[in-house]
This record gives C-alpha cells, structure tokens and sequence, in this order.
C-alpha cells in the first residue's frame, strides 16, 4: 500500500506524504515517507525546538558541567527532569539546572551582562566545578548577543575552568534534530582533542550515541570493561566534559543513536581516522551481534564469545519465560526516531511481539528506510505524527501496548491501553541482556495487570 | 475632536525630529491644540527641542534601573514649550540588545498607564528612521498611529527610504487601517527638488503636504536647544511650520501608498538626477 492519507487528515491533505502502511513486497525504494521537513501547518506537531535537540539530549546528560540557559527561565525547567538519566556522581546533572532569567530589560539593552554575571556566580557557588555549556535561546539569539566572547574571556579571567558554547535557538531548524547536529559539530570543532586520556587497554573505543538512560551506560560499559575494551567517552552518558574532549584517542567510535550522534562519529573518522561502527544495543540477539563486531575489530572474538555466552546463561532463562507470555502482544512505538529501527525486530524476533505501528517526531528519511526495512508488513510508520492521527492508529491496529512519551502516554491511558515511557524507560536499564529483560518485564506488566480493565469500569454502576 | 495619532518617520539626519517638533510646537502655538509626544528613538532626541534640555530619564531607562513600578506619568513625562507634554522611550546602546523591542514595550507601558490621555487633541510618535523590524513598526500597528507622515528631500537616499517606509506602511494597512497622510519635503536645495518630490507623491498615491524651505534660522534655534517657533514665533520659517501645522489639521487625504519598484524608483530619480 503506498503512502496514506488518514481521515483526520483529510483537510490537510499534505499529510499524506508523511504516512506509509508496508505492504508485501514493497520496500523504501518506492515508498519513503517525507522526514525532517517542515511540520505543517493545521497539524499539532509533537515536535520539540532545536535547543532542546541541544540541552536535554546529549549537552544535559554530562555530569559535571554547569548547564547555563541563556534565556527566560522557562527554557532552563522545560529541558531539565524529564529524561532519567543518572550519573555515578551522585545525579549532579538532575539535580541542578541554570538560567539566566532573561527578562524585558535584558533583552532591550542587551543580555550580555546577565550572562557574565550568572555564568561567575555559578562558578562560584560551585567552586569545585570547572566545566560549563552555555546554551543561546530564542530570544538571546535574536538581540545578537554573545557569549563565545563572554566565554572566552571568563576562561582568561578564572584560568581554570573550560567553557563550550551552543548556538542553537529553538528556531534554527524543523525540530530537536537540528541541535543534535549544531552540538556535535560544535563539539568536535572546539573542544575534541584539547585533552589527553589516560589509556590503560591496548583497546579503546568511544560509546557514541548512550545516554545512560536509567543505566543504560552502566550496562554497556559493564560489558566493554569485561572485554578489557577501555572505553574513552561516553557520548555523552554518565560522562565528563574531559572525557568528550578526548575522543580523538579512541581506535574505534561504536554509534548507537545514530541518529542525534553519527554526526561526531563521521567527523571523528574525517579528521582522525577513527572509523565508525554502527551497532543496535537494545535486544538480545542485537547485543550480541554488537559485542560480536566489536570483539572481531580488535581481534578478540573469544573475549566477545565468553561474555555473551555467560550473560545469555543468566537472562535466557528470563527472557524465555517473558517471551512466552508475550508471543502475539501488538505493540506501537511512538518516539524520536532510532528507537523505531532499534526496537522493532529486537521486539519481534526477542519477544515474539508484533510491532503494529510507529512514529517518529524527528527521524530522517535514513531512518524510515532502516525502519521499513527492518519493520513489518502491515505496520504503520508516521514522521511527525499528531494526536489525532494516533487516535485512529489506534482504531486501525489496536495495540496492547505504546512506548511513547508522558503526555501522549496519558492521553492513550484515558482510553485504557498501557503506556511505557519510550524516552526514559518505565524501570530500566533496557539496553544488553539485562536490559531487555526488563523491557519485556515491563511489558509483561503492563499488558498483564488489571488495572487498565479496572479503570474502564465505571463505578457508579 | 477625537485624538489624532501621528507618526512620523523619515531616513535618519533628515531633520524628521526638528520637523515633527516645529510641526508640535506650531500646533500648539499658532493653532492651540494640546501636543503629546513619545518619542521612539533609542538615542531620544525627539524632544530636546521643546523641553530646552537633554530629556528627561527615559521608559526604558527607568524600567531598567527601577523596575516597571517605578515608571509613572510624573517620572517619564515632562512638560515643555506651551504645553507640549513629551516622554522618550529610550533604549539600548547602539550594537547592543534590542531597540525595536524597546520601542513596543515603552509604547504598551504608555497604554497601560493611560499616558495618552483623551484630552489631547495630537499625539505624536517619532520613530527612528526607517521601519527596520516589527518593533519600530509598533506605532502603525493596531490602536496606535492612524497616519503617518514621512518627512523626506529631494536626495536620492531620502526618496529610497520614503519608499521603504511607505511599503512597511502598505503591509500594516489592511490590519490596523493605517493611513499615509502625505510626505512632508524639508528641503535640502537640490536641484528640481520641487518637481521630483512632486511626481515621487503622485506616484505613491499621496500628497506633498508641505513644501519646507531651508532656512538656516532652524539650526540657529537648534544650538538655542529651541524650536523655530520658540526662538523667533514671527519669523518667516515659524510661519512655514504653522502652515504645515495648518494643512495637518485640514488635511483629508489619507491613502493606502502604492510604493514603486526598485527599477521604477531609480528611473525617476536618474531622470531628475541627470536634468540640468
């Protein structure tokens, strides 16, 4: 079936180009949904900014740098907390955020010395921390401030601290994307290789594209240590801002997210000659495969072999109990991007459930044909996909589980169907094979537990 | 009589601010109606000429040292040469933060605090010289100004930028019904000055209003930190203005400009540049 107009859409007829249903025998080659385009107008776009993109996904994840938001208050609280991602320094990163109020008067007279003065009375509230993103908002952005200056200057006056800059306002592109990519190119422009690592493996990689969501990176790095691979950085979970500016170090850059990553990793292989291995860390078999390639780049397969060997003798046995019970489950994923091409077969072929429908809010074209590649006939794929849409997914395909966001989330528990939160986990890790048992766990809960059921009772009657 | 509310725009050093305060002072003087000026300048100069001084703590200025509470009629407005009640918005430093921002923030402050009162027979906006962005074209839009005039001479850039103005003007005028009143000519004595001005309104669909000669007794009056009409009320100059003055309040040719193409607008101007 080719691209599809859904029925809500039928007044914004555009719409079409961004909705695809699979049918046998047909591939991207003929259909392939528009991606990282504008929204259009008359569709409620769950789209994030730009300087989200930024912040709350890979700037905000470090865990010993200042994050200083250059702008009303509002940019700061809206990009802080909402994705779990823990850190071993005991959650510096959750627990503090900073902004500089910008109000009226800063942005008639300009909002330079705001900044100064914030960015020092940060650095001396903390005078253990060094480090320190600044990121410009919409608003900083448009009266032409400047804090590459501000930085710099700041850097000369304390000596011992190091300053990054993200100029990234929220309108610099058609959605969180875009700061993905002003971050990474940024990143390795200014700060990769201004600090050298201390190497102590003949084996040295950077994880690129984990965020240690719920410990995801613990998981990974578990097993990379187990290997004797040192891991250099993190990009960016559970990391230090030194650690990413040693990333020129590595021998080889292993991508997760490709998606909100591949961008540093092209540029590592460009300007270092680091080359870059694309792997899937979530799902069983996936893992595996990954620790597999990594394990026959550095010549050390047997390494790879014993440690996939000993974690499936540990979770198998989980894994097939769970996998069991959710033979024939319908599941939608309606996130990001990558997680629709990571999760879709890993979910099929792992877990024995069917993936009915996704949606992606910031995925490239690249990311739909990974994903209808990989995905099933039948099964709907939606870039930028609104509320009313989902609604008659729902209709359509009828899963038994959603893997999306909180506010969708709620929306979907208003009519009863379980949610997991896609972005930040229910209760991860999901990555390695720990990680997707207790994915399949919380599935297993979800579509298990009576509550739903309970909750469409009325009990007035 | 209703308010009337007038902007006043024009390419900088084309002396709009000496004009809009001679046209003030002449409303005032000659023809007795009460003037109310903000004057939308960062640099705020639109009022030295009838308050004698370097103005007065400006909106923007009080909102930054004080705080919003602090700005009342008494601490921003000032009353000048008969009568004339004059307050600045100010703004930022030149390179520096965001003027246009200034200039609608000011303006909303002014409303709030009921500033341009009913019994005001003019109000007057003086705005930078050209609409750059949507701030400094916060006096045209909706409830503020109803006509504007630009003030212009028969030099090249001066006619460029009344074109430019005039299409920031066409783009607010199906919305808050804004209104061109006419160009105001403040002569700089080049040739077929008369002639240019005089096909350059026809073509836009206005009016020259007033044709002002140059007379050096203006920049006398100036260094006096003086309006003509202040420094010598019976000279010939002042009787200029209160002609301006005049034809503002008899005036009923309010139109929807129609601005030419660059291509038209440098035919004309060659045409009159090239004559001998």
């Amino acid at each position: 079936m080719p691209l599809t107009l859904f029925k809500c859409d039928e007044v914004i007829p555009e719409r079409k180009k961004h909705c695809y249903i699979k049918a046998p025998g047909e591939d991207s080659a003929q259909f392939l949904p528009i991606a990282n385009a504008d929204t259009i107008a008359g569709t409620l776009s769950e789209r994030g900014c730009s300087y989200c993109g930024a912040k709350l996904v890979i700037g905000g994840v470090l865990k010993d740098t200042i994050q200083m938001i250059h702008g009303p208050v509002g940019c700061a609280y809206d990009t802080w907390h909402t994705k779990r991602y823990p850190s071993d320094n005991d959650n510096f990163q959750l627990k503090y955020i900073w902004s500089t109020d910008v109000k009226e008067k800063n942005i008639v007279f300009g909002a330079e010395k705001q900044l100064r003065k914030c960015i020092k009375e940060a650095f001396a509230e903390m005078p253990n921390v060094k480090r320190m993103i600044i990121y410009t908002t919409c608003a900083t952005a448009l009266i032409g401030d400047d804090p590459q200056a501000i930085a710099a200057d700041i850097q000369e006056e304390l000596g011992d601290v190091d300053i990054f800059v993200v100029q990234c306002p929220g309108f610099a592109g058609v959605s969180q994307s875009k700061g993905h990519h002003v971050l990474n190119i940024a990143w390795v422009n200014e700060k990769v290789g201004t600090f050298e690592p201390e190497i102590h493996s003949p084996y040295t990689i950077n994880l690129i594209g984990d965020y240690n969501i719920q410990g995801d990176s613990y998981v990974l790095g578990e097993y990379f240590e187990k290997m004797g691979i040192q891991v250099i950085a993190h990009f960016t979970g559970n990391a230090t801002y030194d650690q990413c500016r040693s990333m020129h170090r590595a021998q080889l850059s292993v991508v997760n997210c490709a998606r909100s990553a591949g961008y540093i990793a092209n540029e590592l292989m460009k300007r270092y000659g680091i080359p870059r291995m694309d792997v899937d860390t979530w799902g069983f078999e996936y893992t595996a495969a990954a620790l597999r390639k990594v394990g026959i780049f550095f010549g050390i397969e047997d390494k790879a072999e014993e440690l996939i060997a000993a974690e499936k003798a540990k979770w198998q046995p989980q894994m097939e109990w769970y996998k069991k019970r959710l033979q024939g489950k319908k599941m939608a994923i309606w996130t990001g991007g990558p997680r629709l091409w990571h999760w879709t077969k890993a979910a099929e072929d792992d877990l024995g459930i069917e993936v009915v429908a996704m949606s992606s809010k910031f995925g490239h074209q690249e990311d739909f044909e990974k994903v209808i590649a990989r995905g099933n006939v039948g099964a709907i794929y939606i870039d930028d996909a609104n509320e009313l849409e989902f609604f008659e997914v729902l209709e359509m395909v009828k899963p038994d589980v959603i893997f999306t966001g909180p506010r969708v989330g709620d929306l979907v528990k208003k009519i009863h169907i379980p949610y997991i939160n896609g972005h930040a986990y229910h209760n991860g890790p999901y990555m390695g094979f720990e990680g997707f048992v207790n994915m399949a766990r919380d599935i297993y809960n979800a579509t298990r537990s009576p509550l739903m059921k309970l909750a469409g009772e009325d009990i007035r009657k | 009589m209703a308010t009337r509310k007038i902007a006043f725009y024009g390419k900088g050093g084309i002396g709009k601010s000496t004009t809009q305060q001679n046209t003030a002072a002449a409303l005032s003087y000659f023809h007795h109606k009460k003037v109310f000026i903000h004057g939308c300048d960062p640099k705020a100069d639109c009022t030295r000429l009838i308050l004698g001084e370097k103005p007065q703590a400006t909106i923007m200025d009080t909102l930054r040292e004080e705080g919003e509470e602090a700005i009342t009629d008494e601490k921003v407005i000032r009353t000048g040469f008969n009568g004339v009640r004059c307050v600045e918005s100010g703004g930022p430093e030149p390179g520096v933060g965001c003027a246009g921002r200034g200039v609608i923030t000011a303006i909303n402050l002014m409303e709030e605090m009921g500033a341009y009162s009913e019994d005001l027979d003019f109000i007057h906006f003086d705005v930078l010289g050209d609409v750059v962005c949507g701030g400094f074209a916060m006096p045209i839009r909706d409830g503020k100004a109803q006509e504007v005039y630009i003030v212009a001479s028969g030099e090249m850039m001066a006619i460029y930028a009344a074109n430019n103005i005039s299409r920031g003007l066409l783009k607010y005028a199906d919305q808050s019904g804004v209104r061109l009143g006419g160009i105001i000519c403040n002569s700089r004595k080049v040739d077929n000055e008369l002639e240019l001005m005089e096909e350059f309104t026809k073509a836009l669909g206005t009016q020259m209003i007033h044709f002002v000669p140059r007379d050096n007794i203006v920049q006398k009056a100036e260094f006096n930190r003086k309006t003509t009409i202040e420094y010598d009320p019976e000279c010939n100059q002042a009787k200029e203005y209160g002609e301006l003055a005049r034809k503002i309040i008899e005036n009923d040719m309010f139109v929807v400009p129609k601005p030419l193409s660059m291509d038209e607008l440098e035919k004309m101007v060659a045409r009159y540049g090239l004559m001998d």
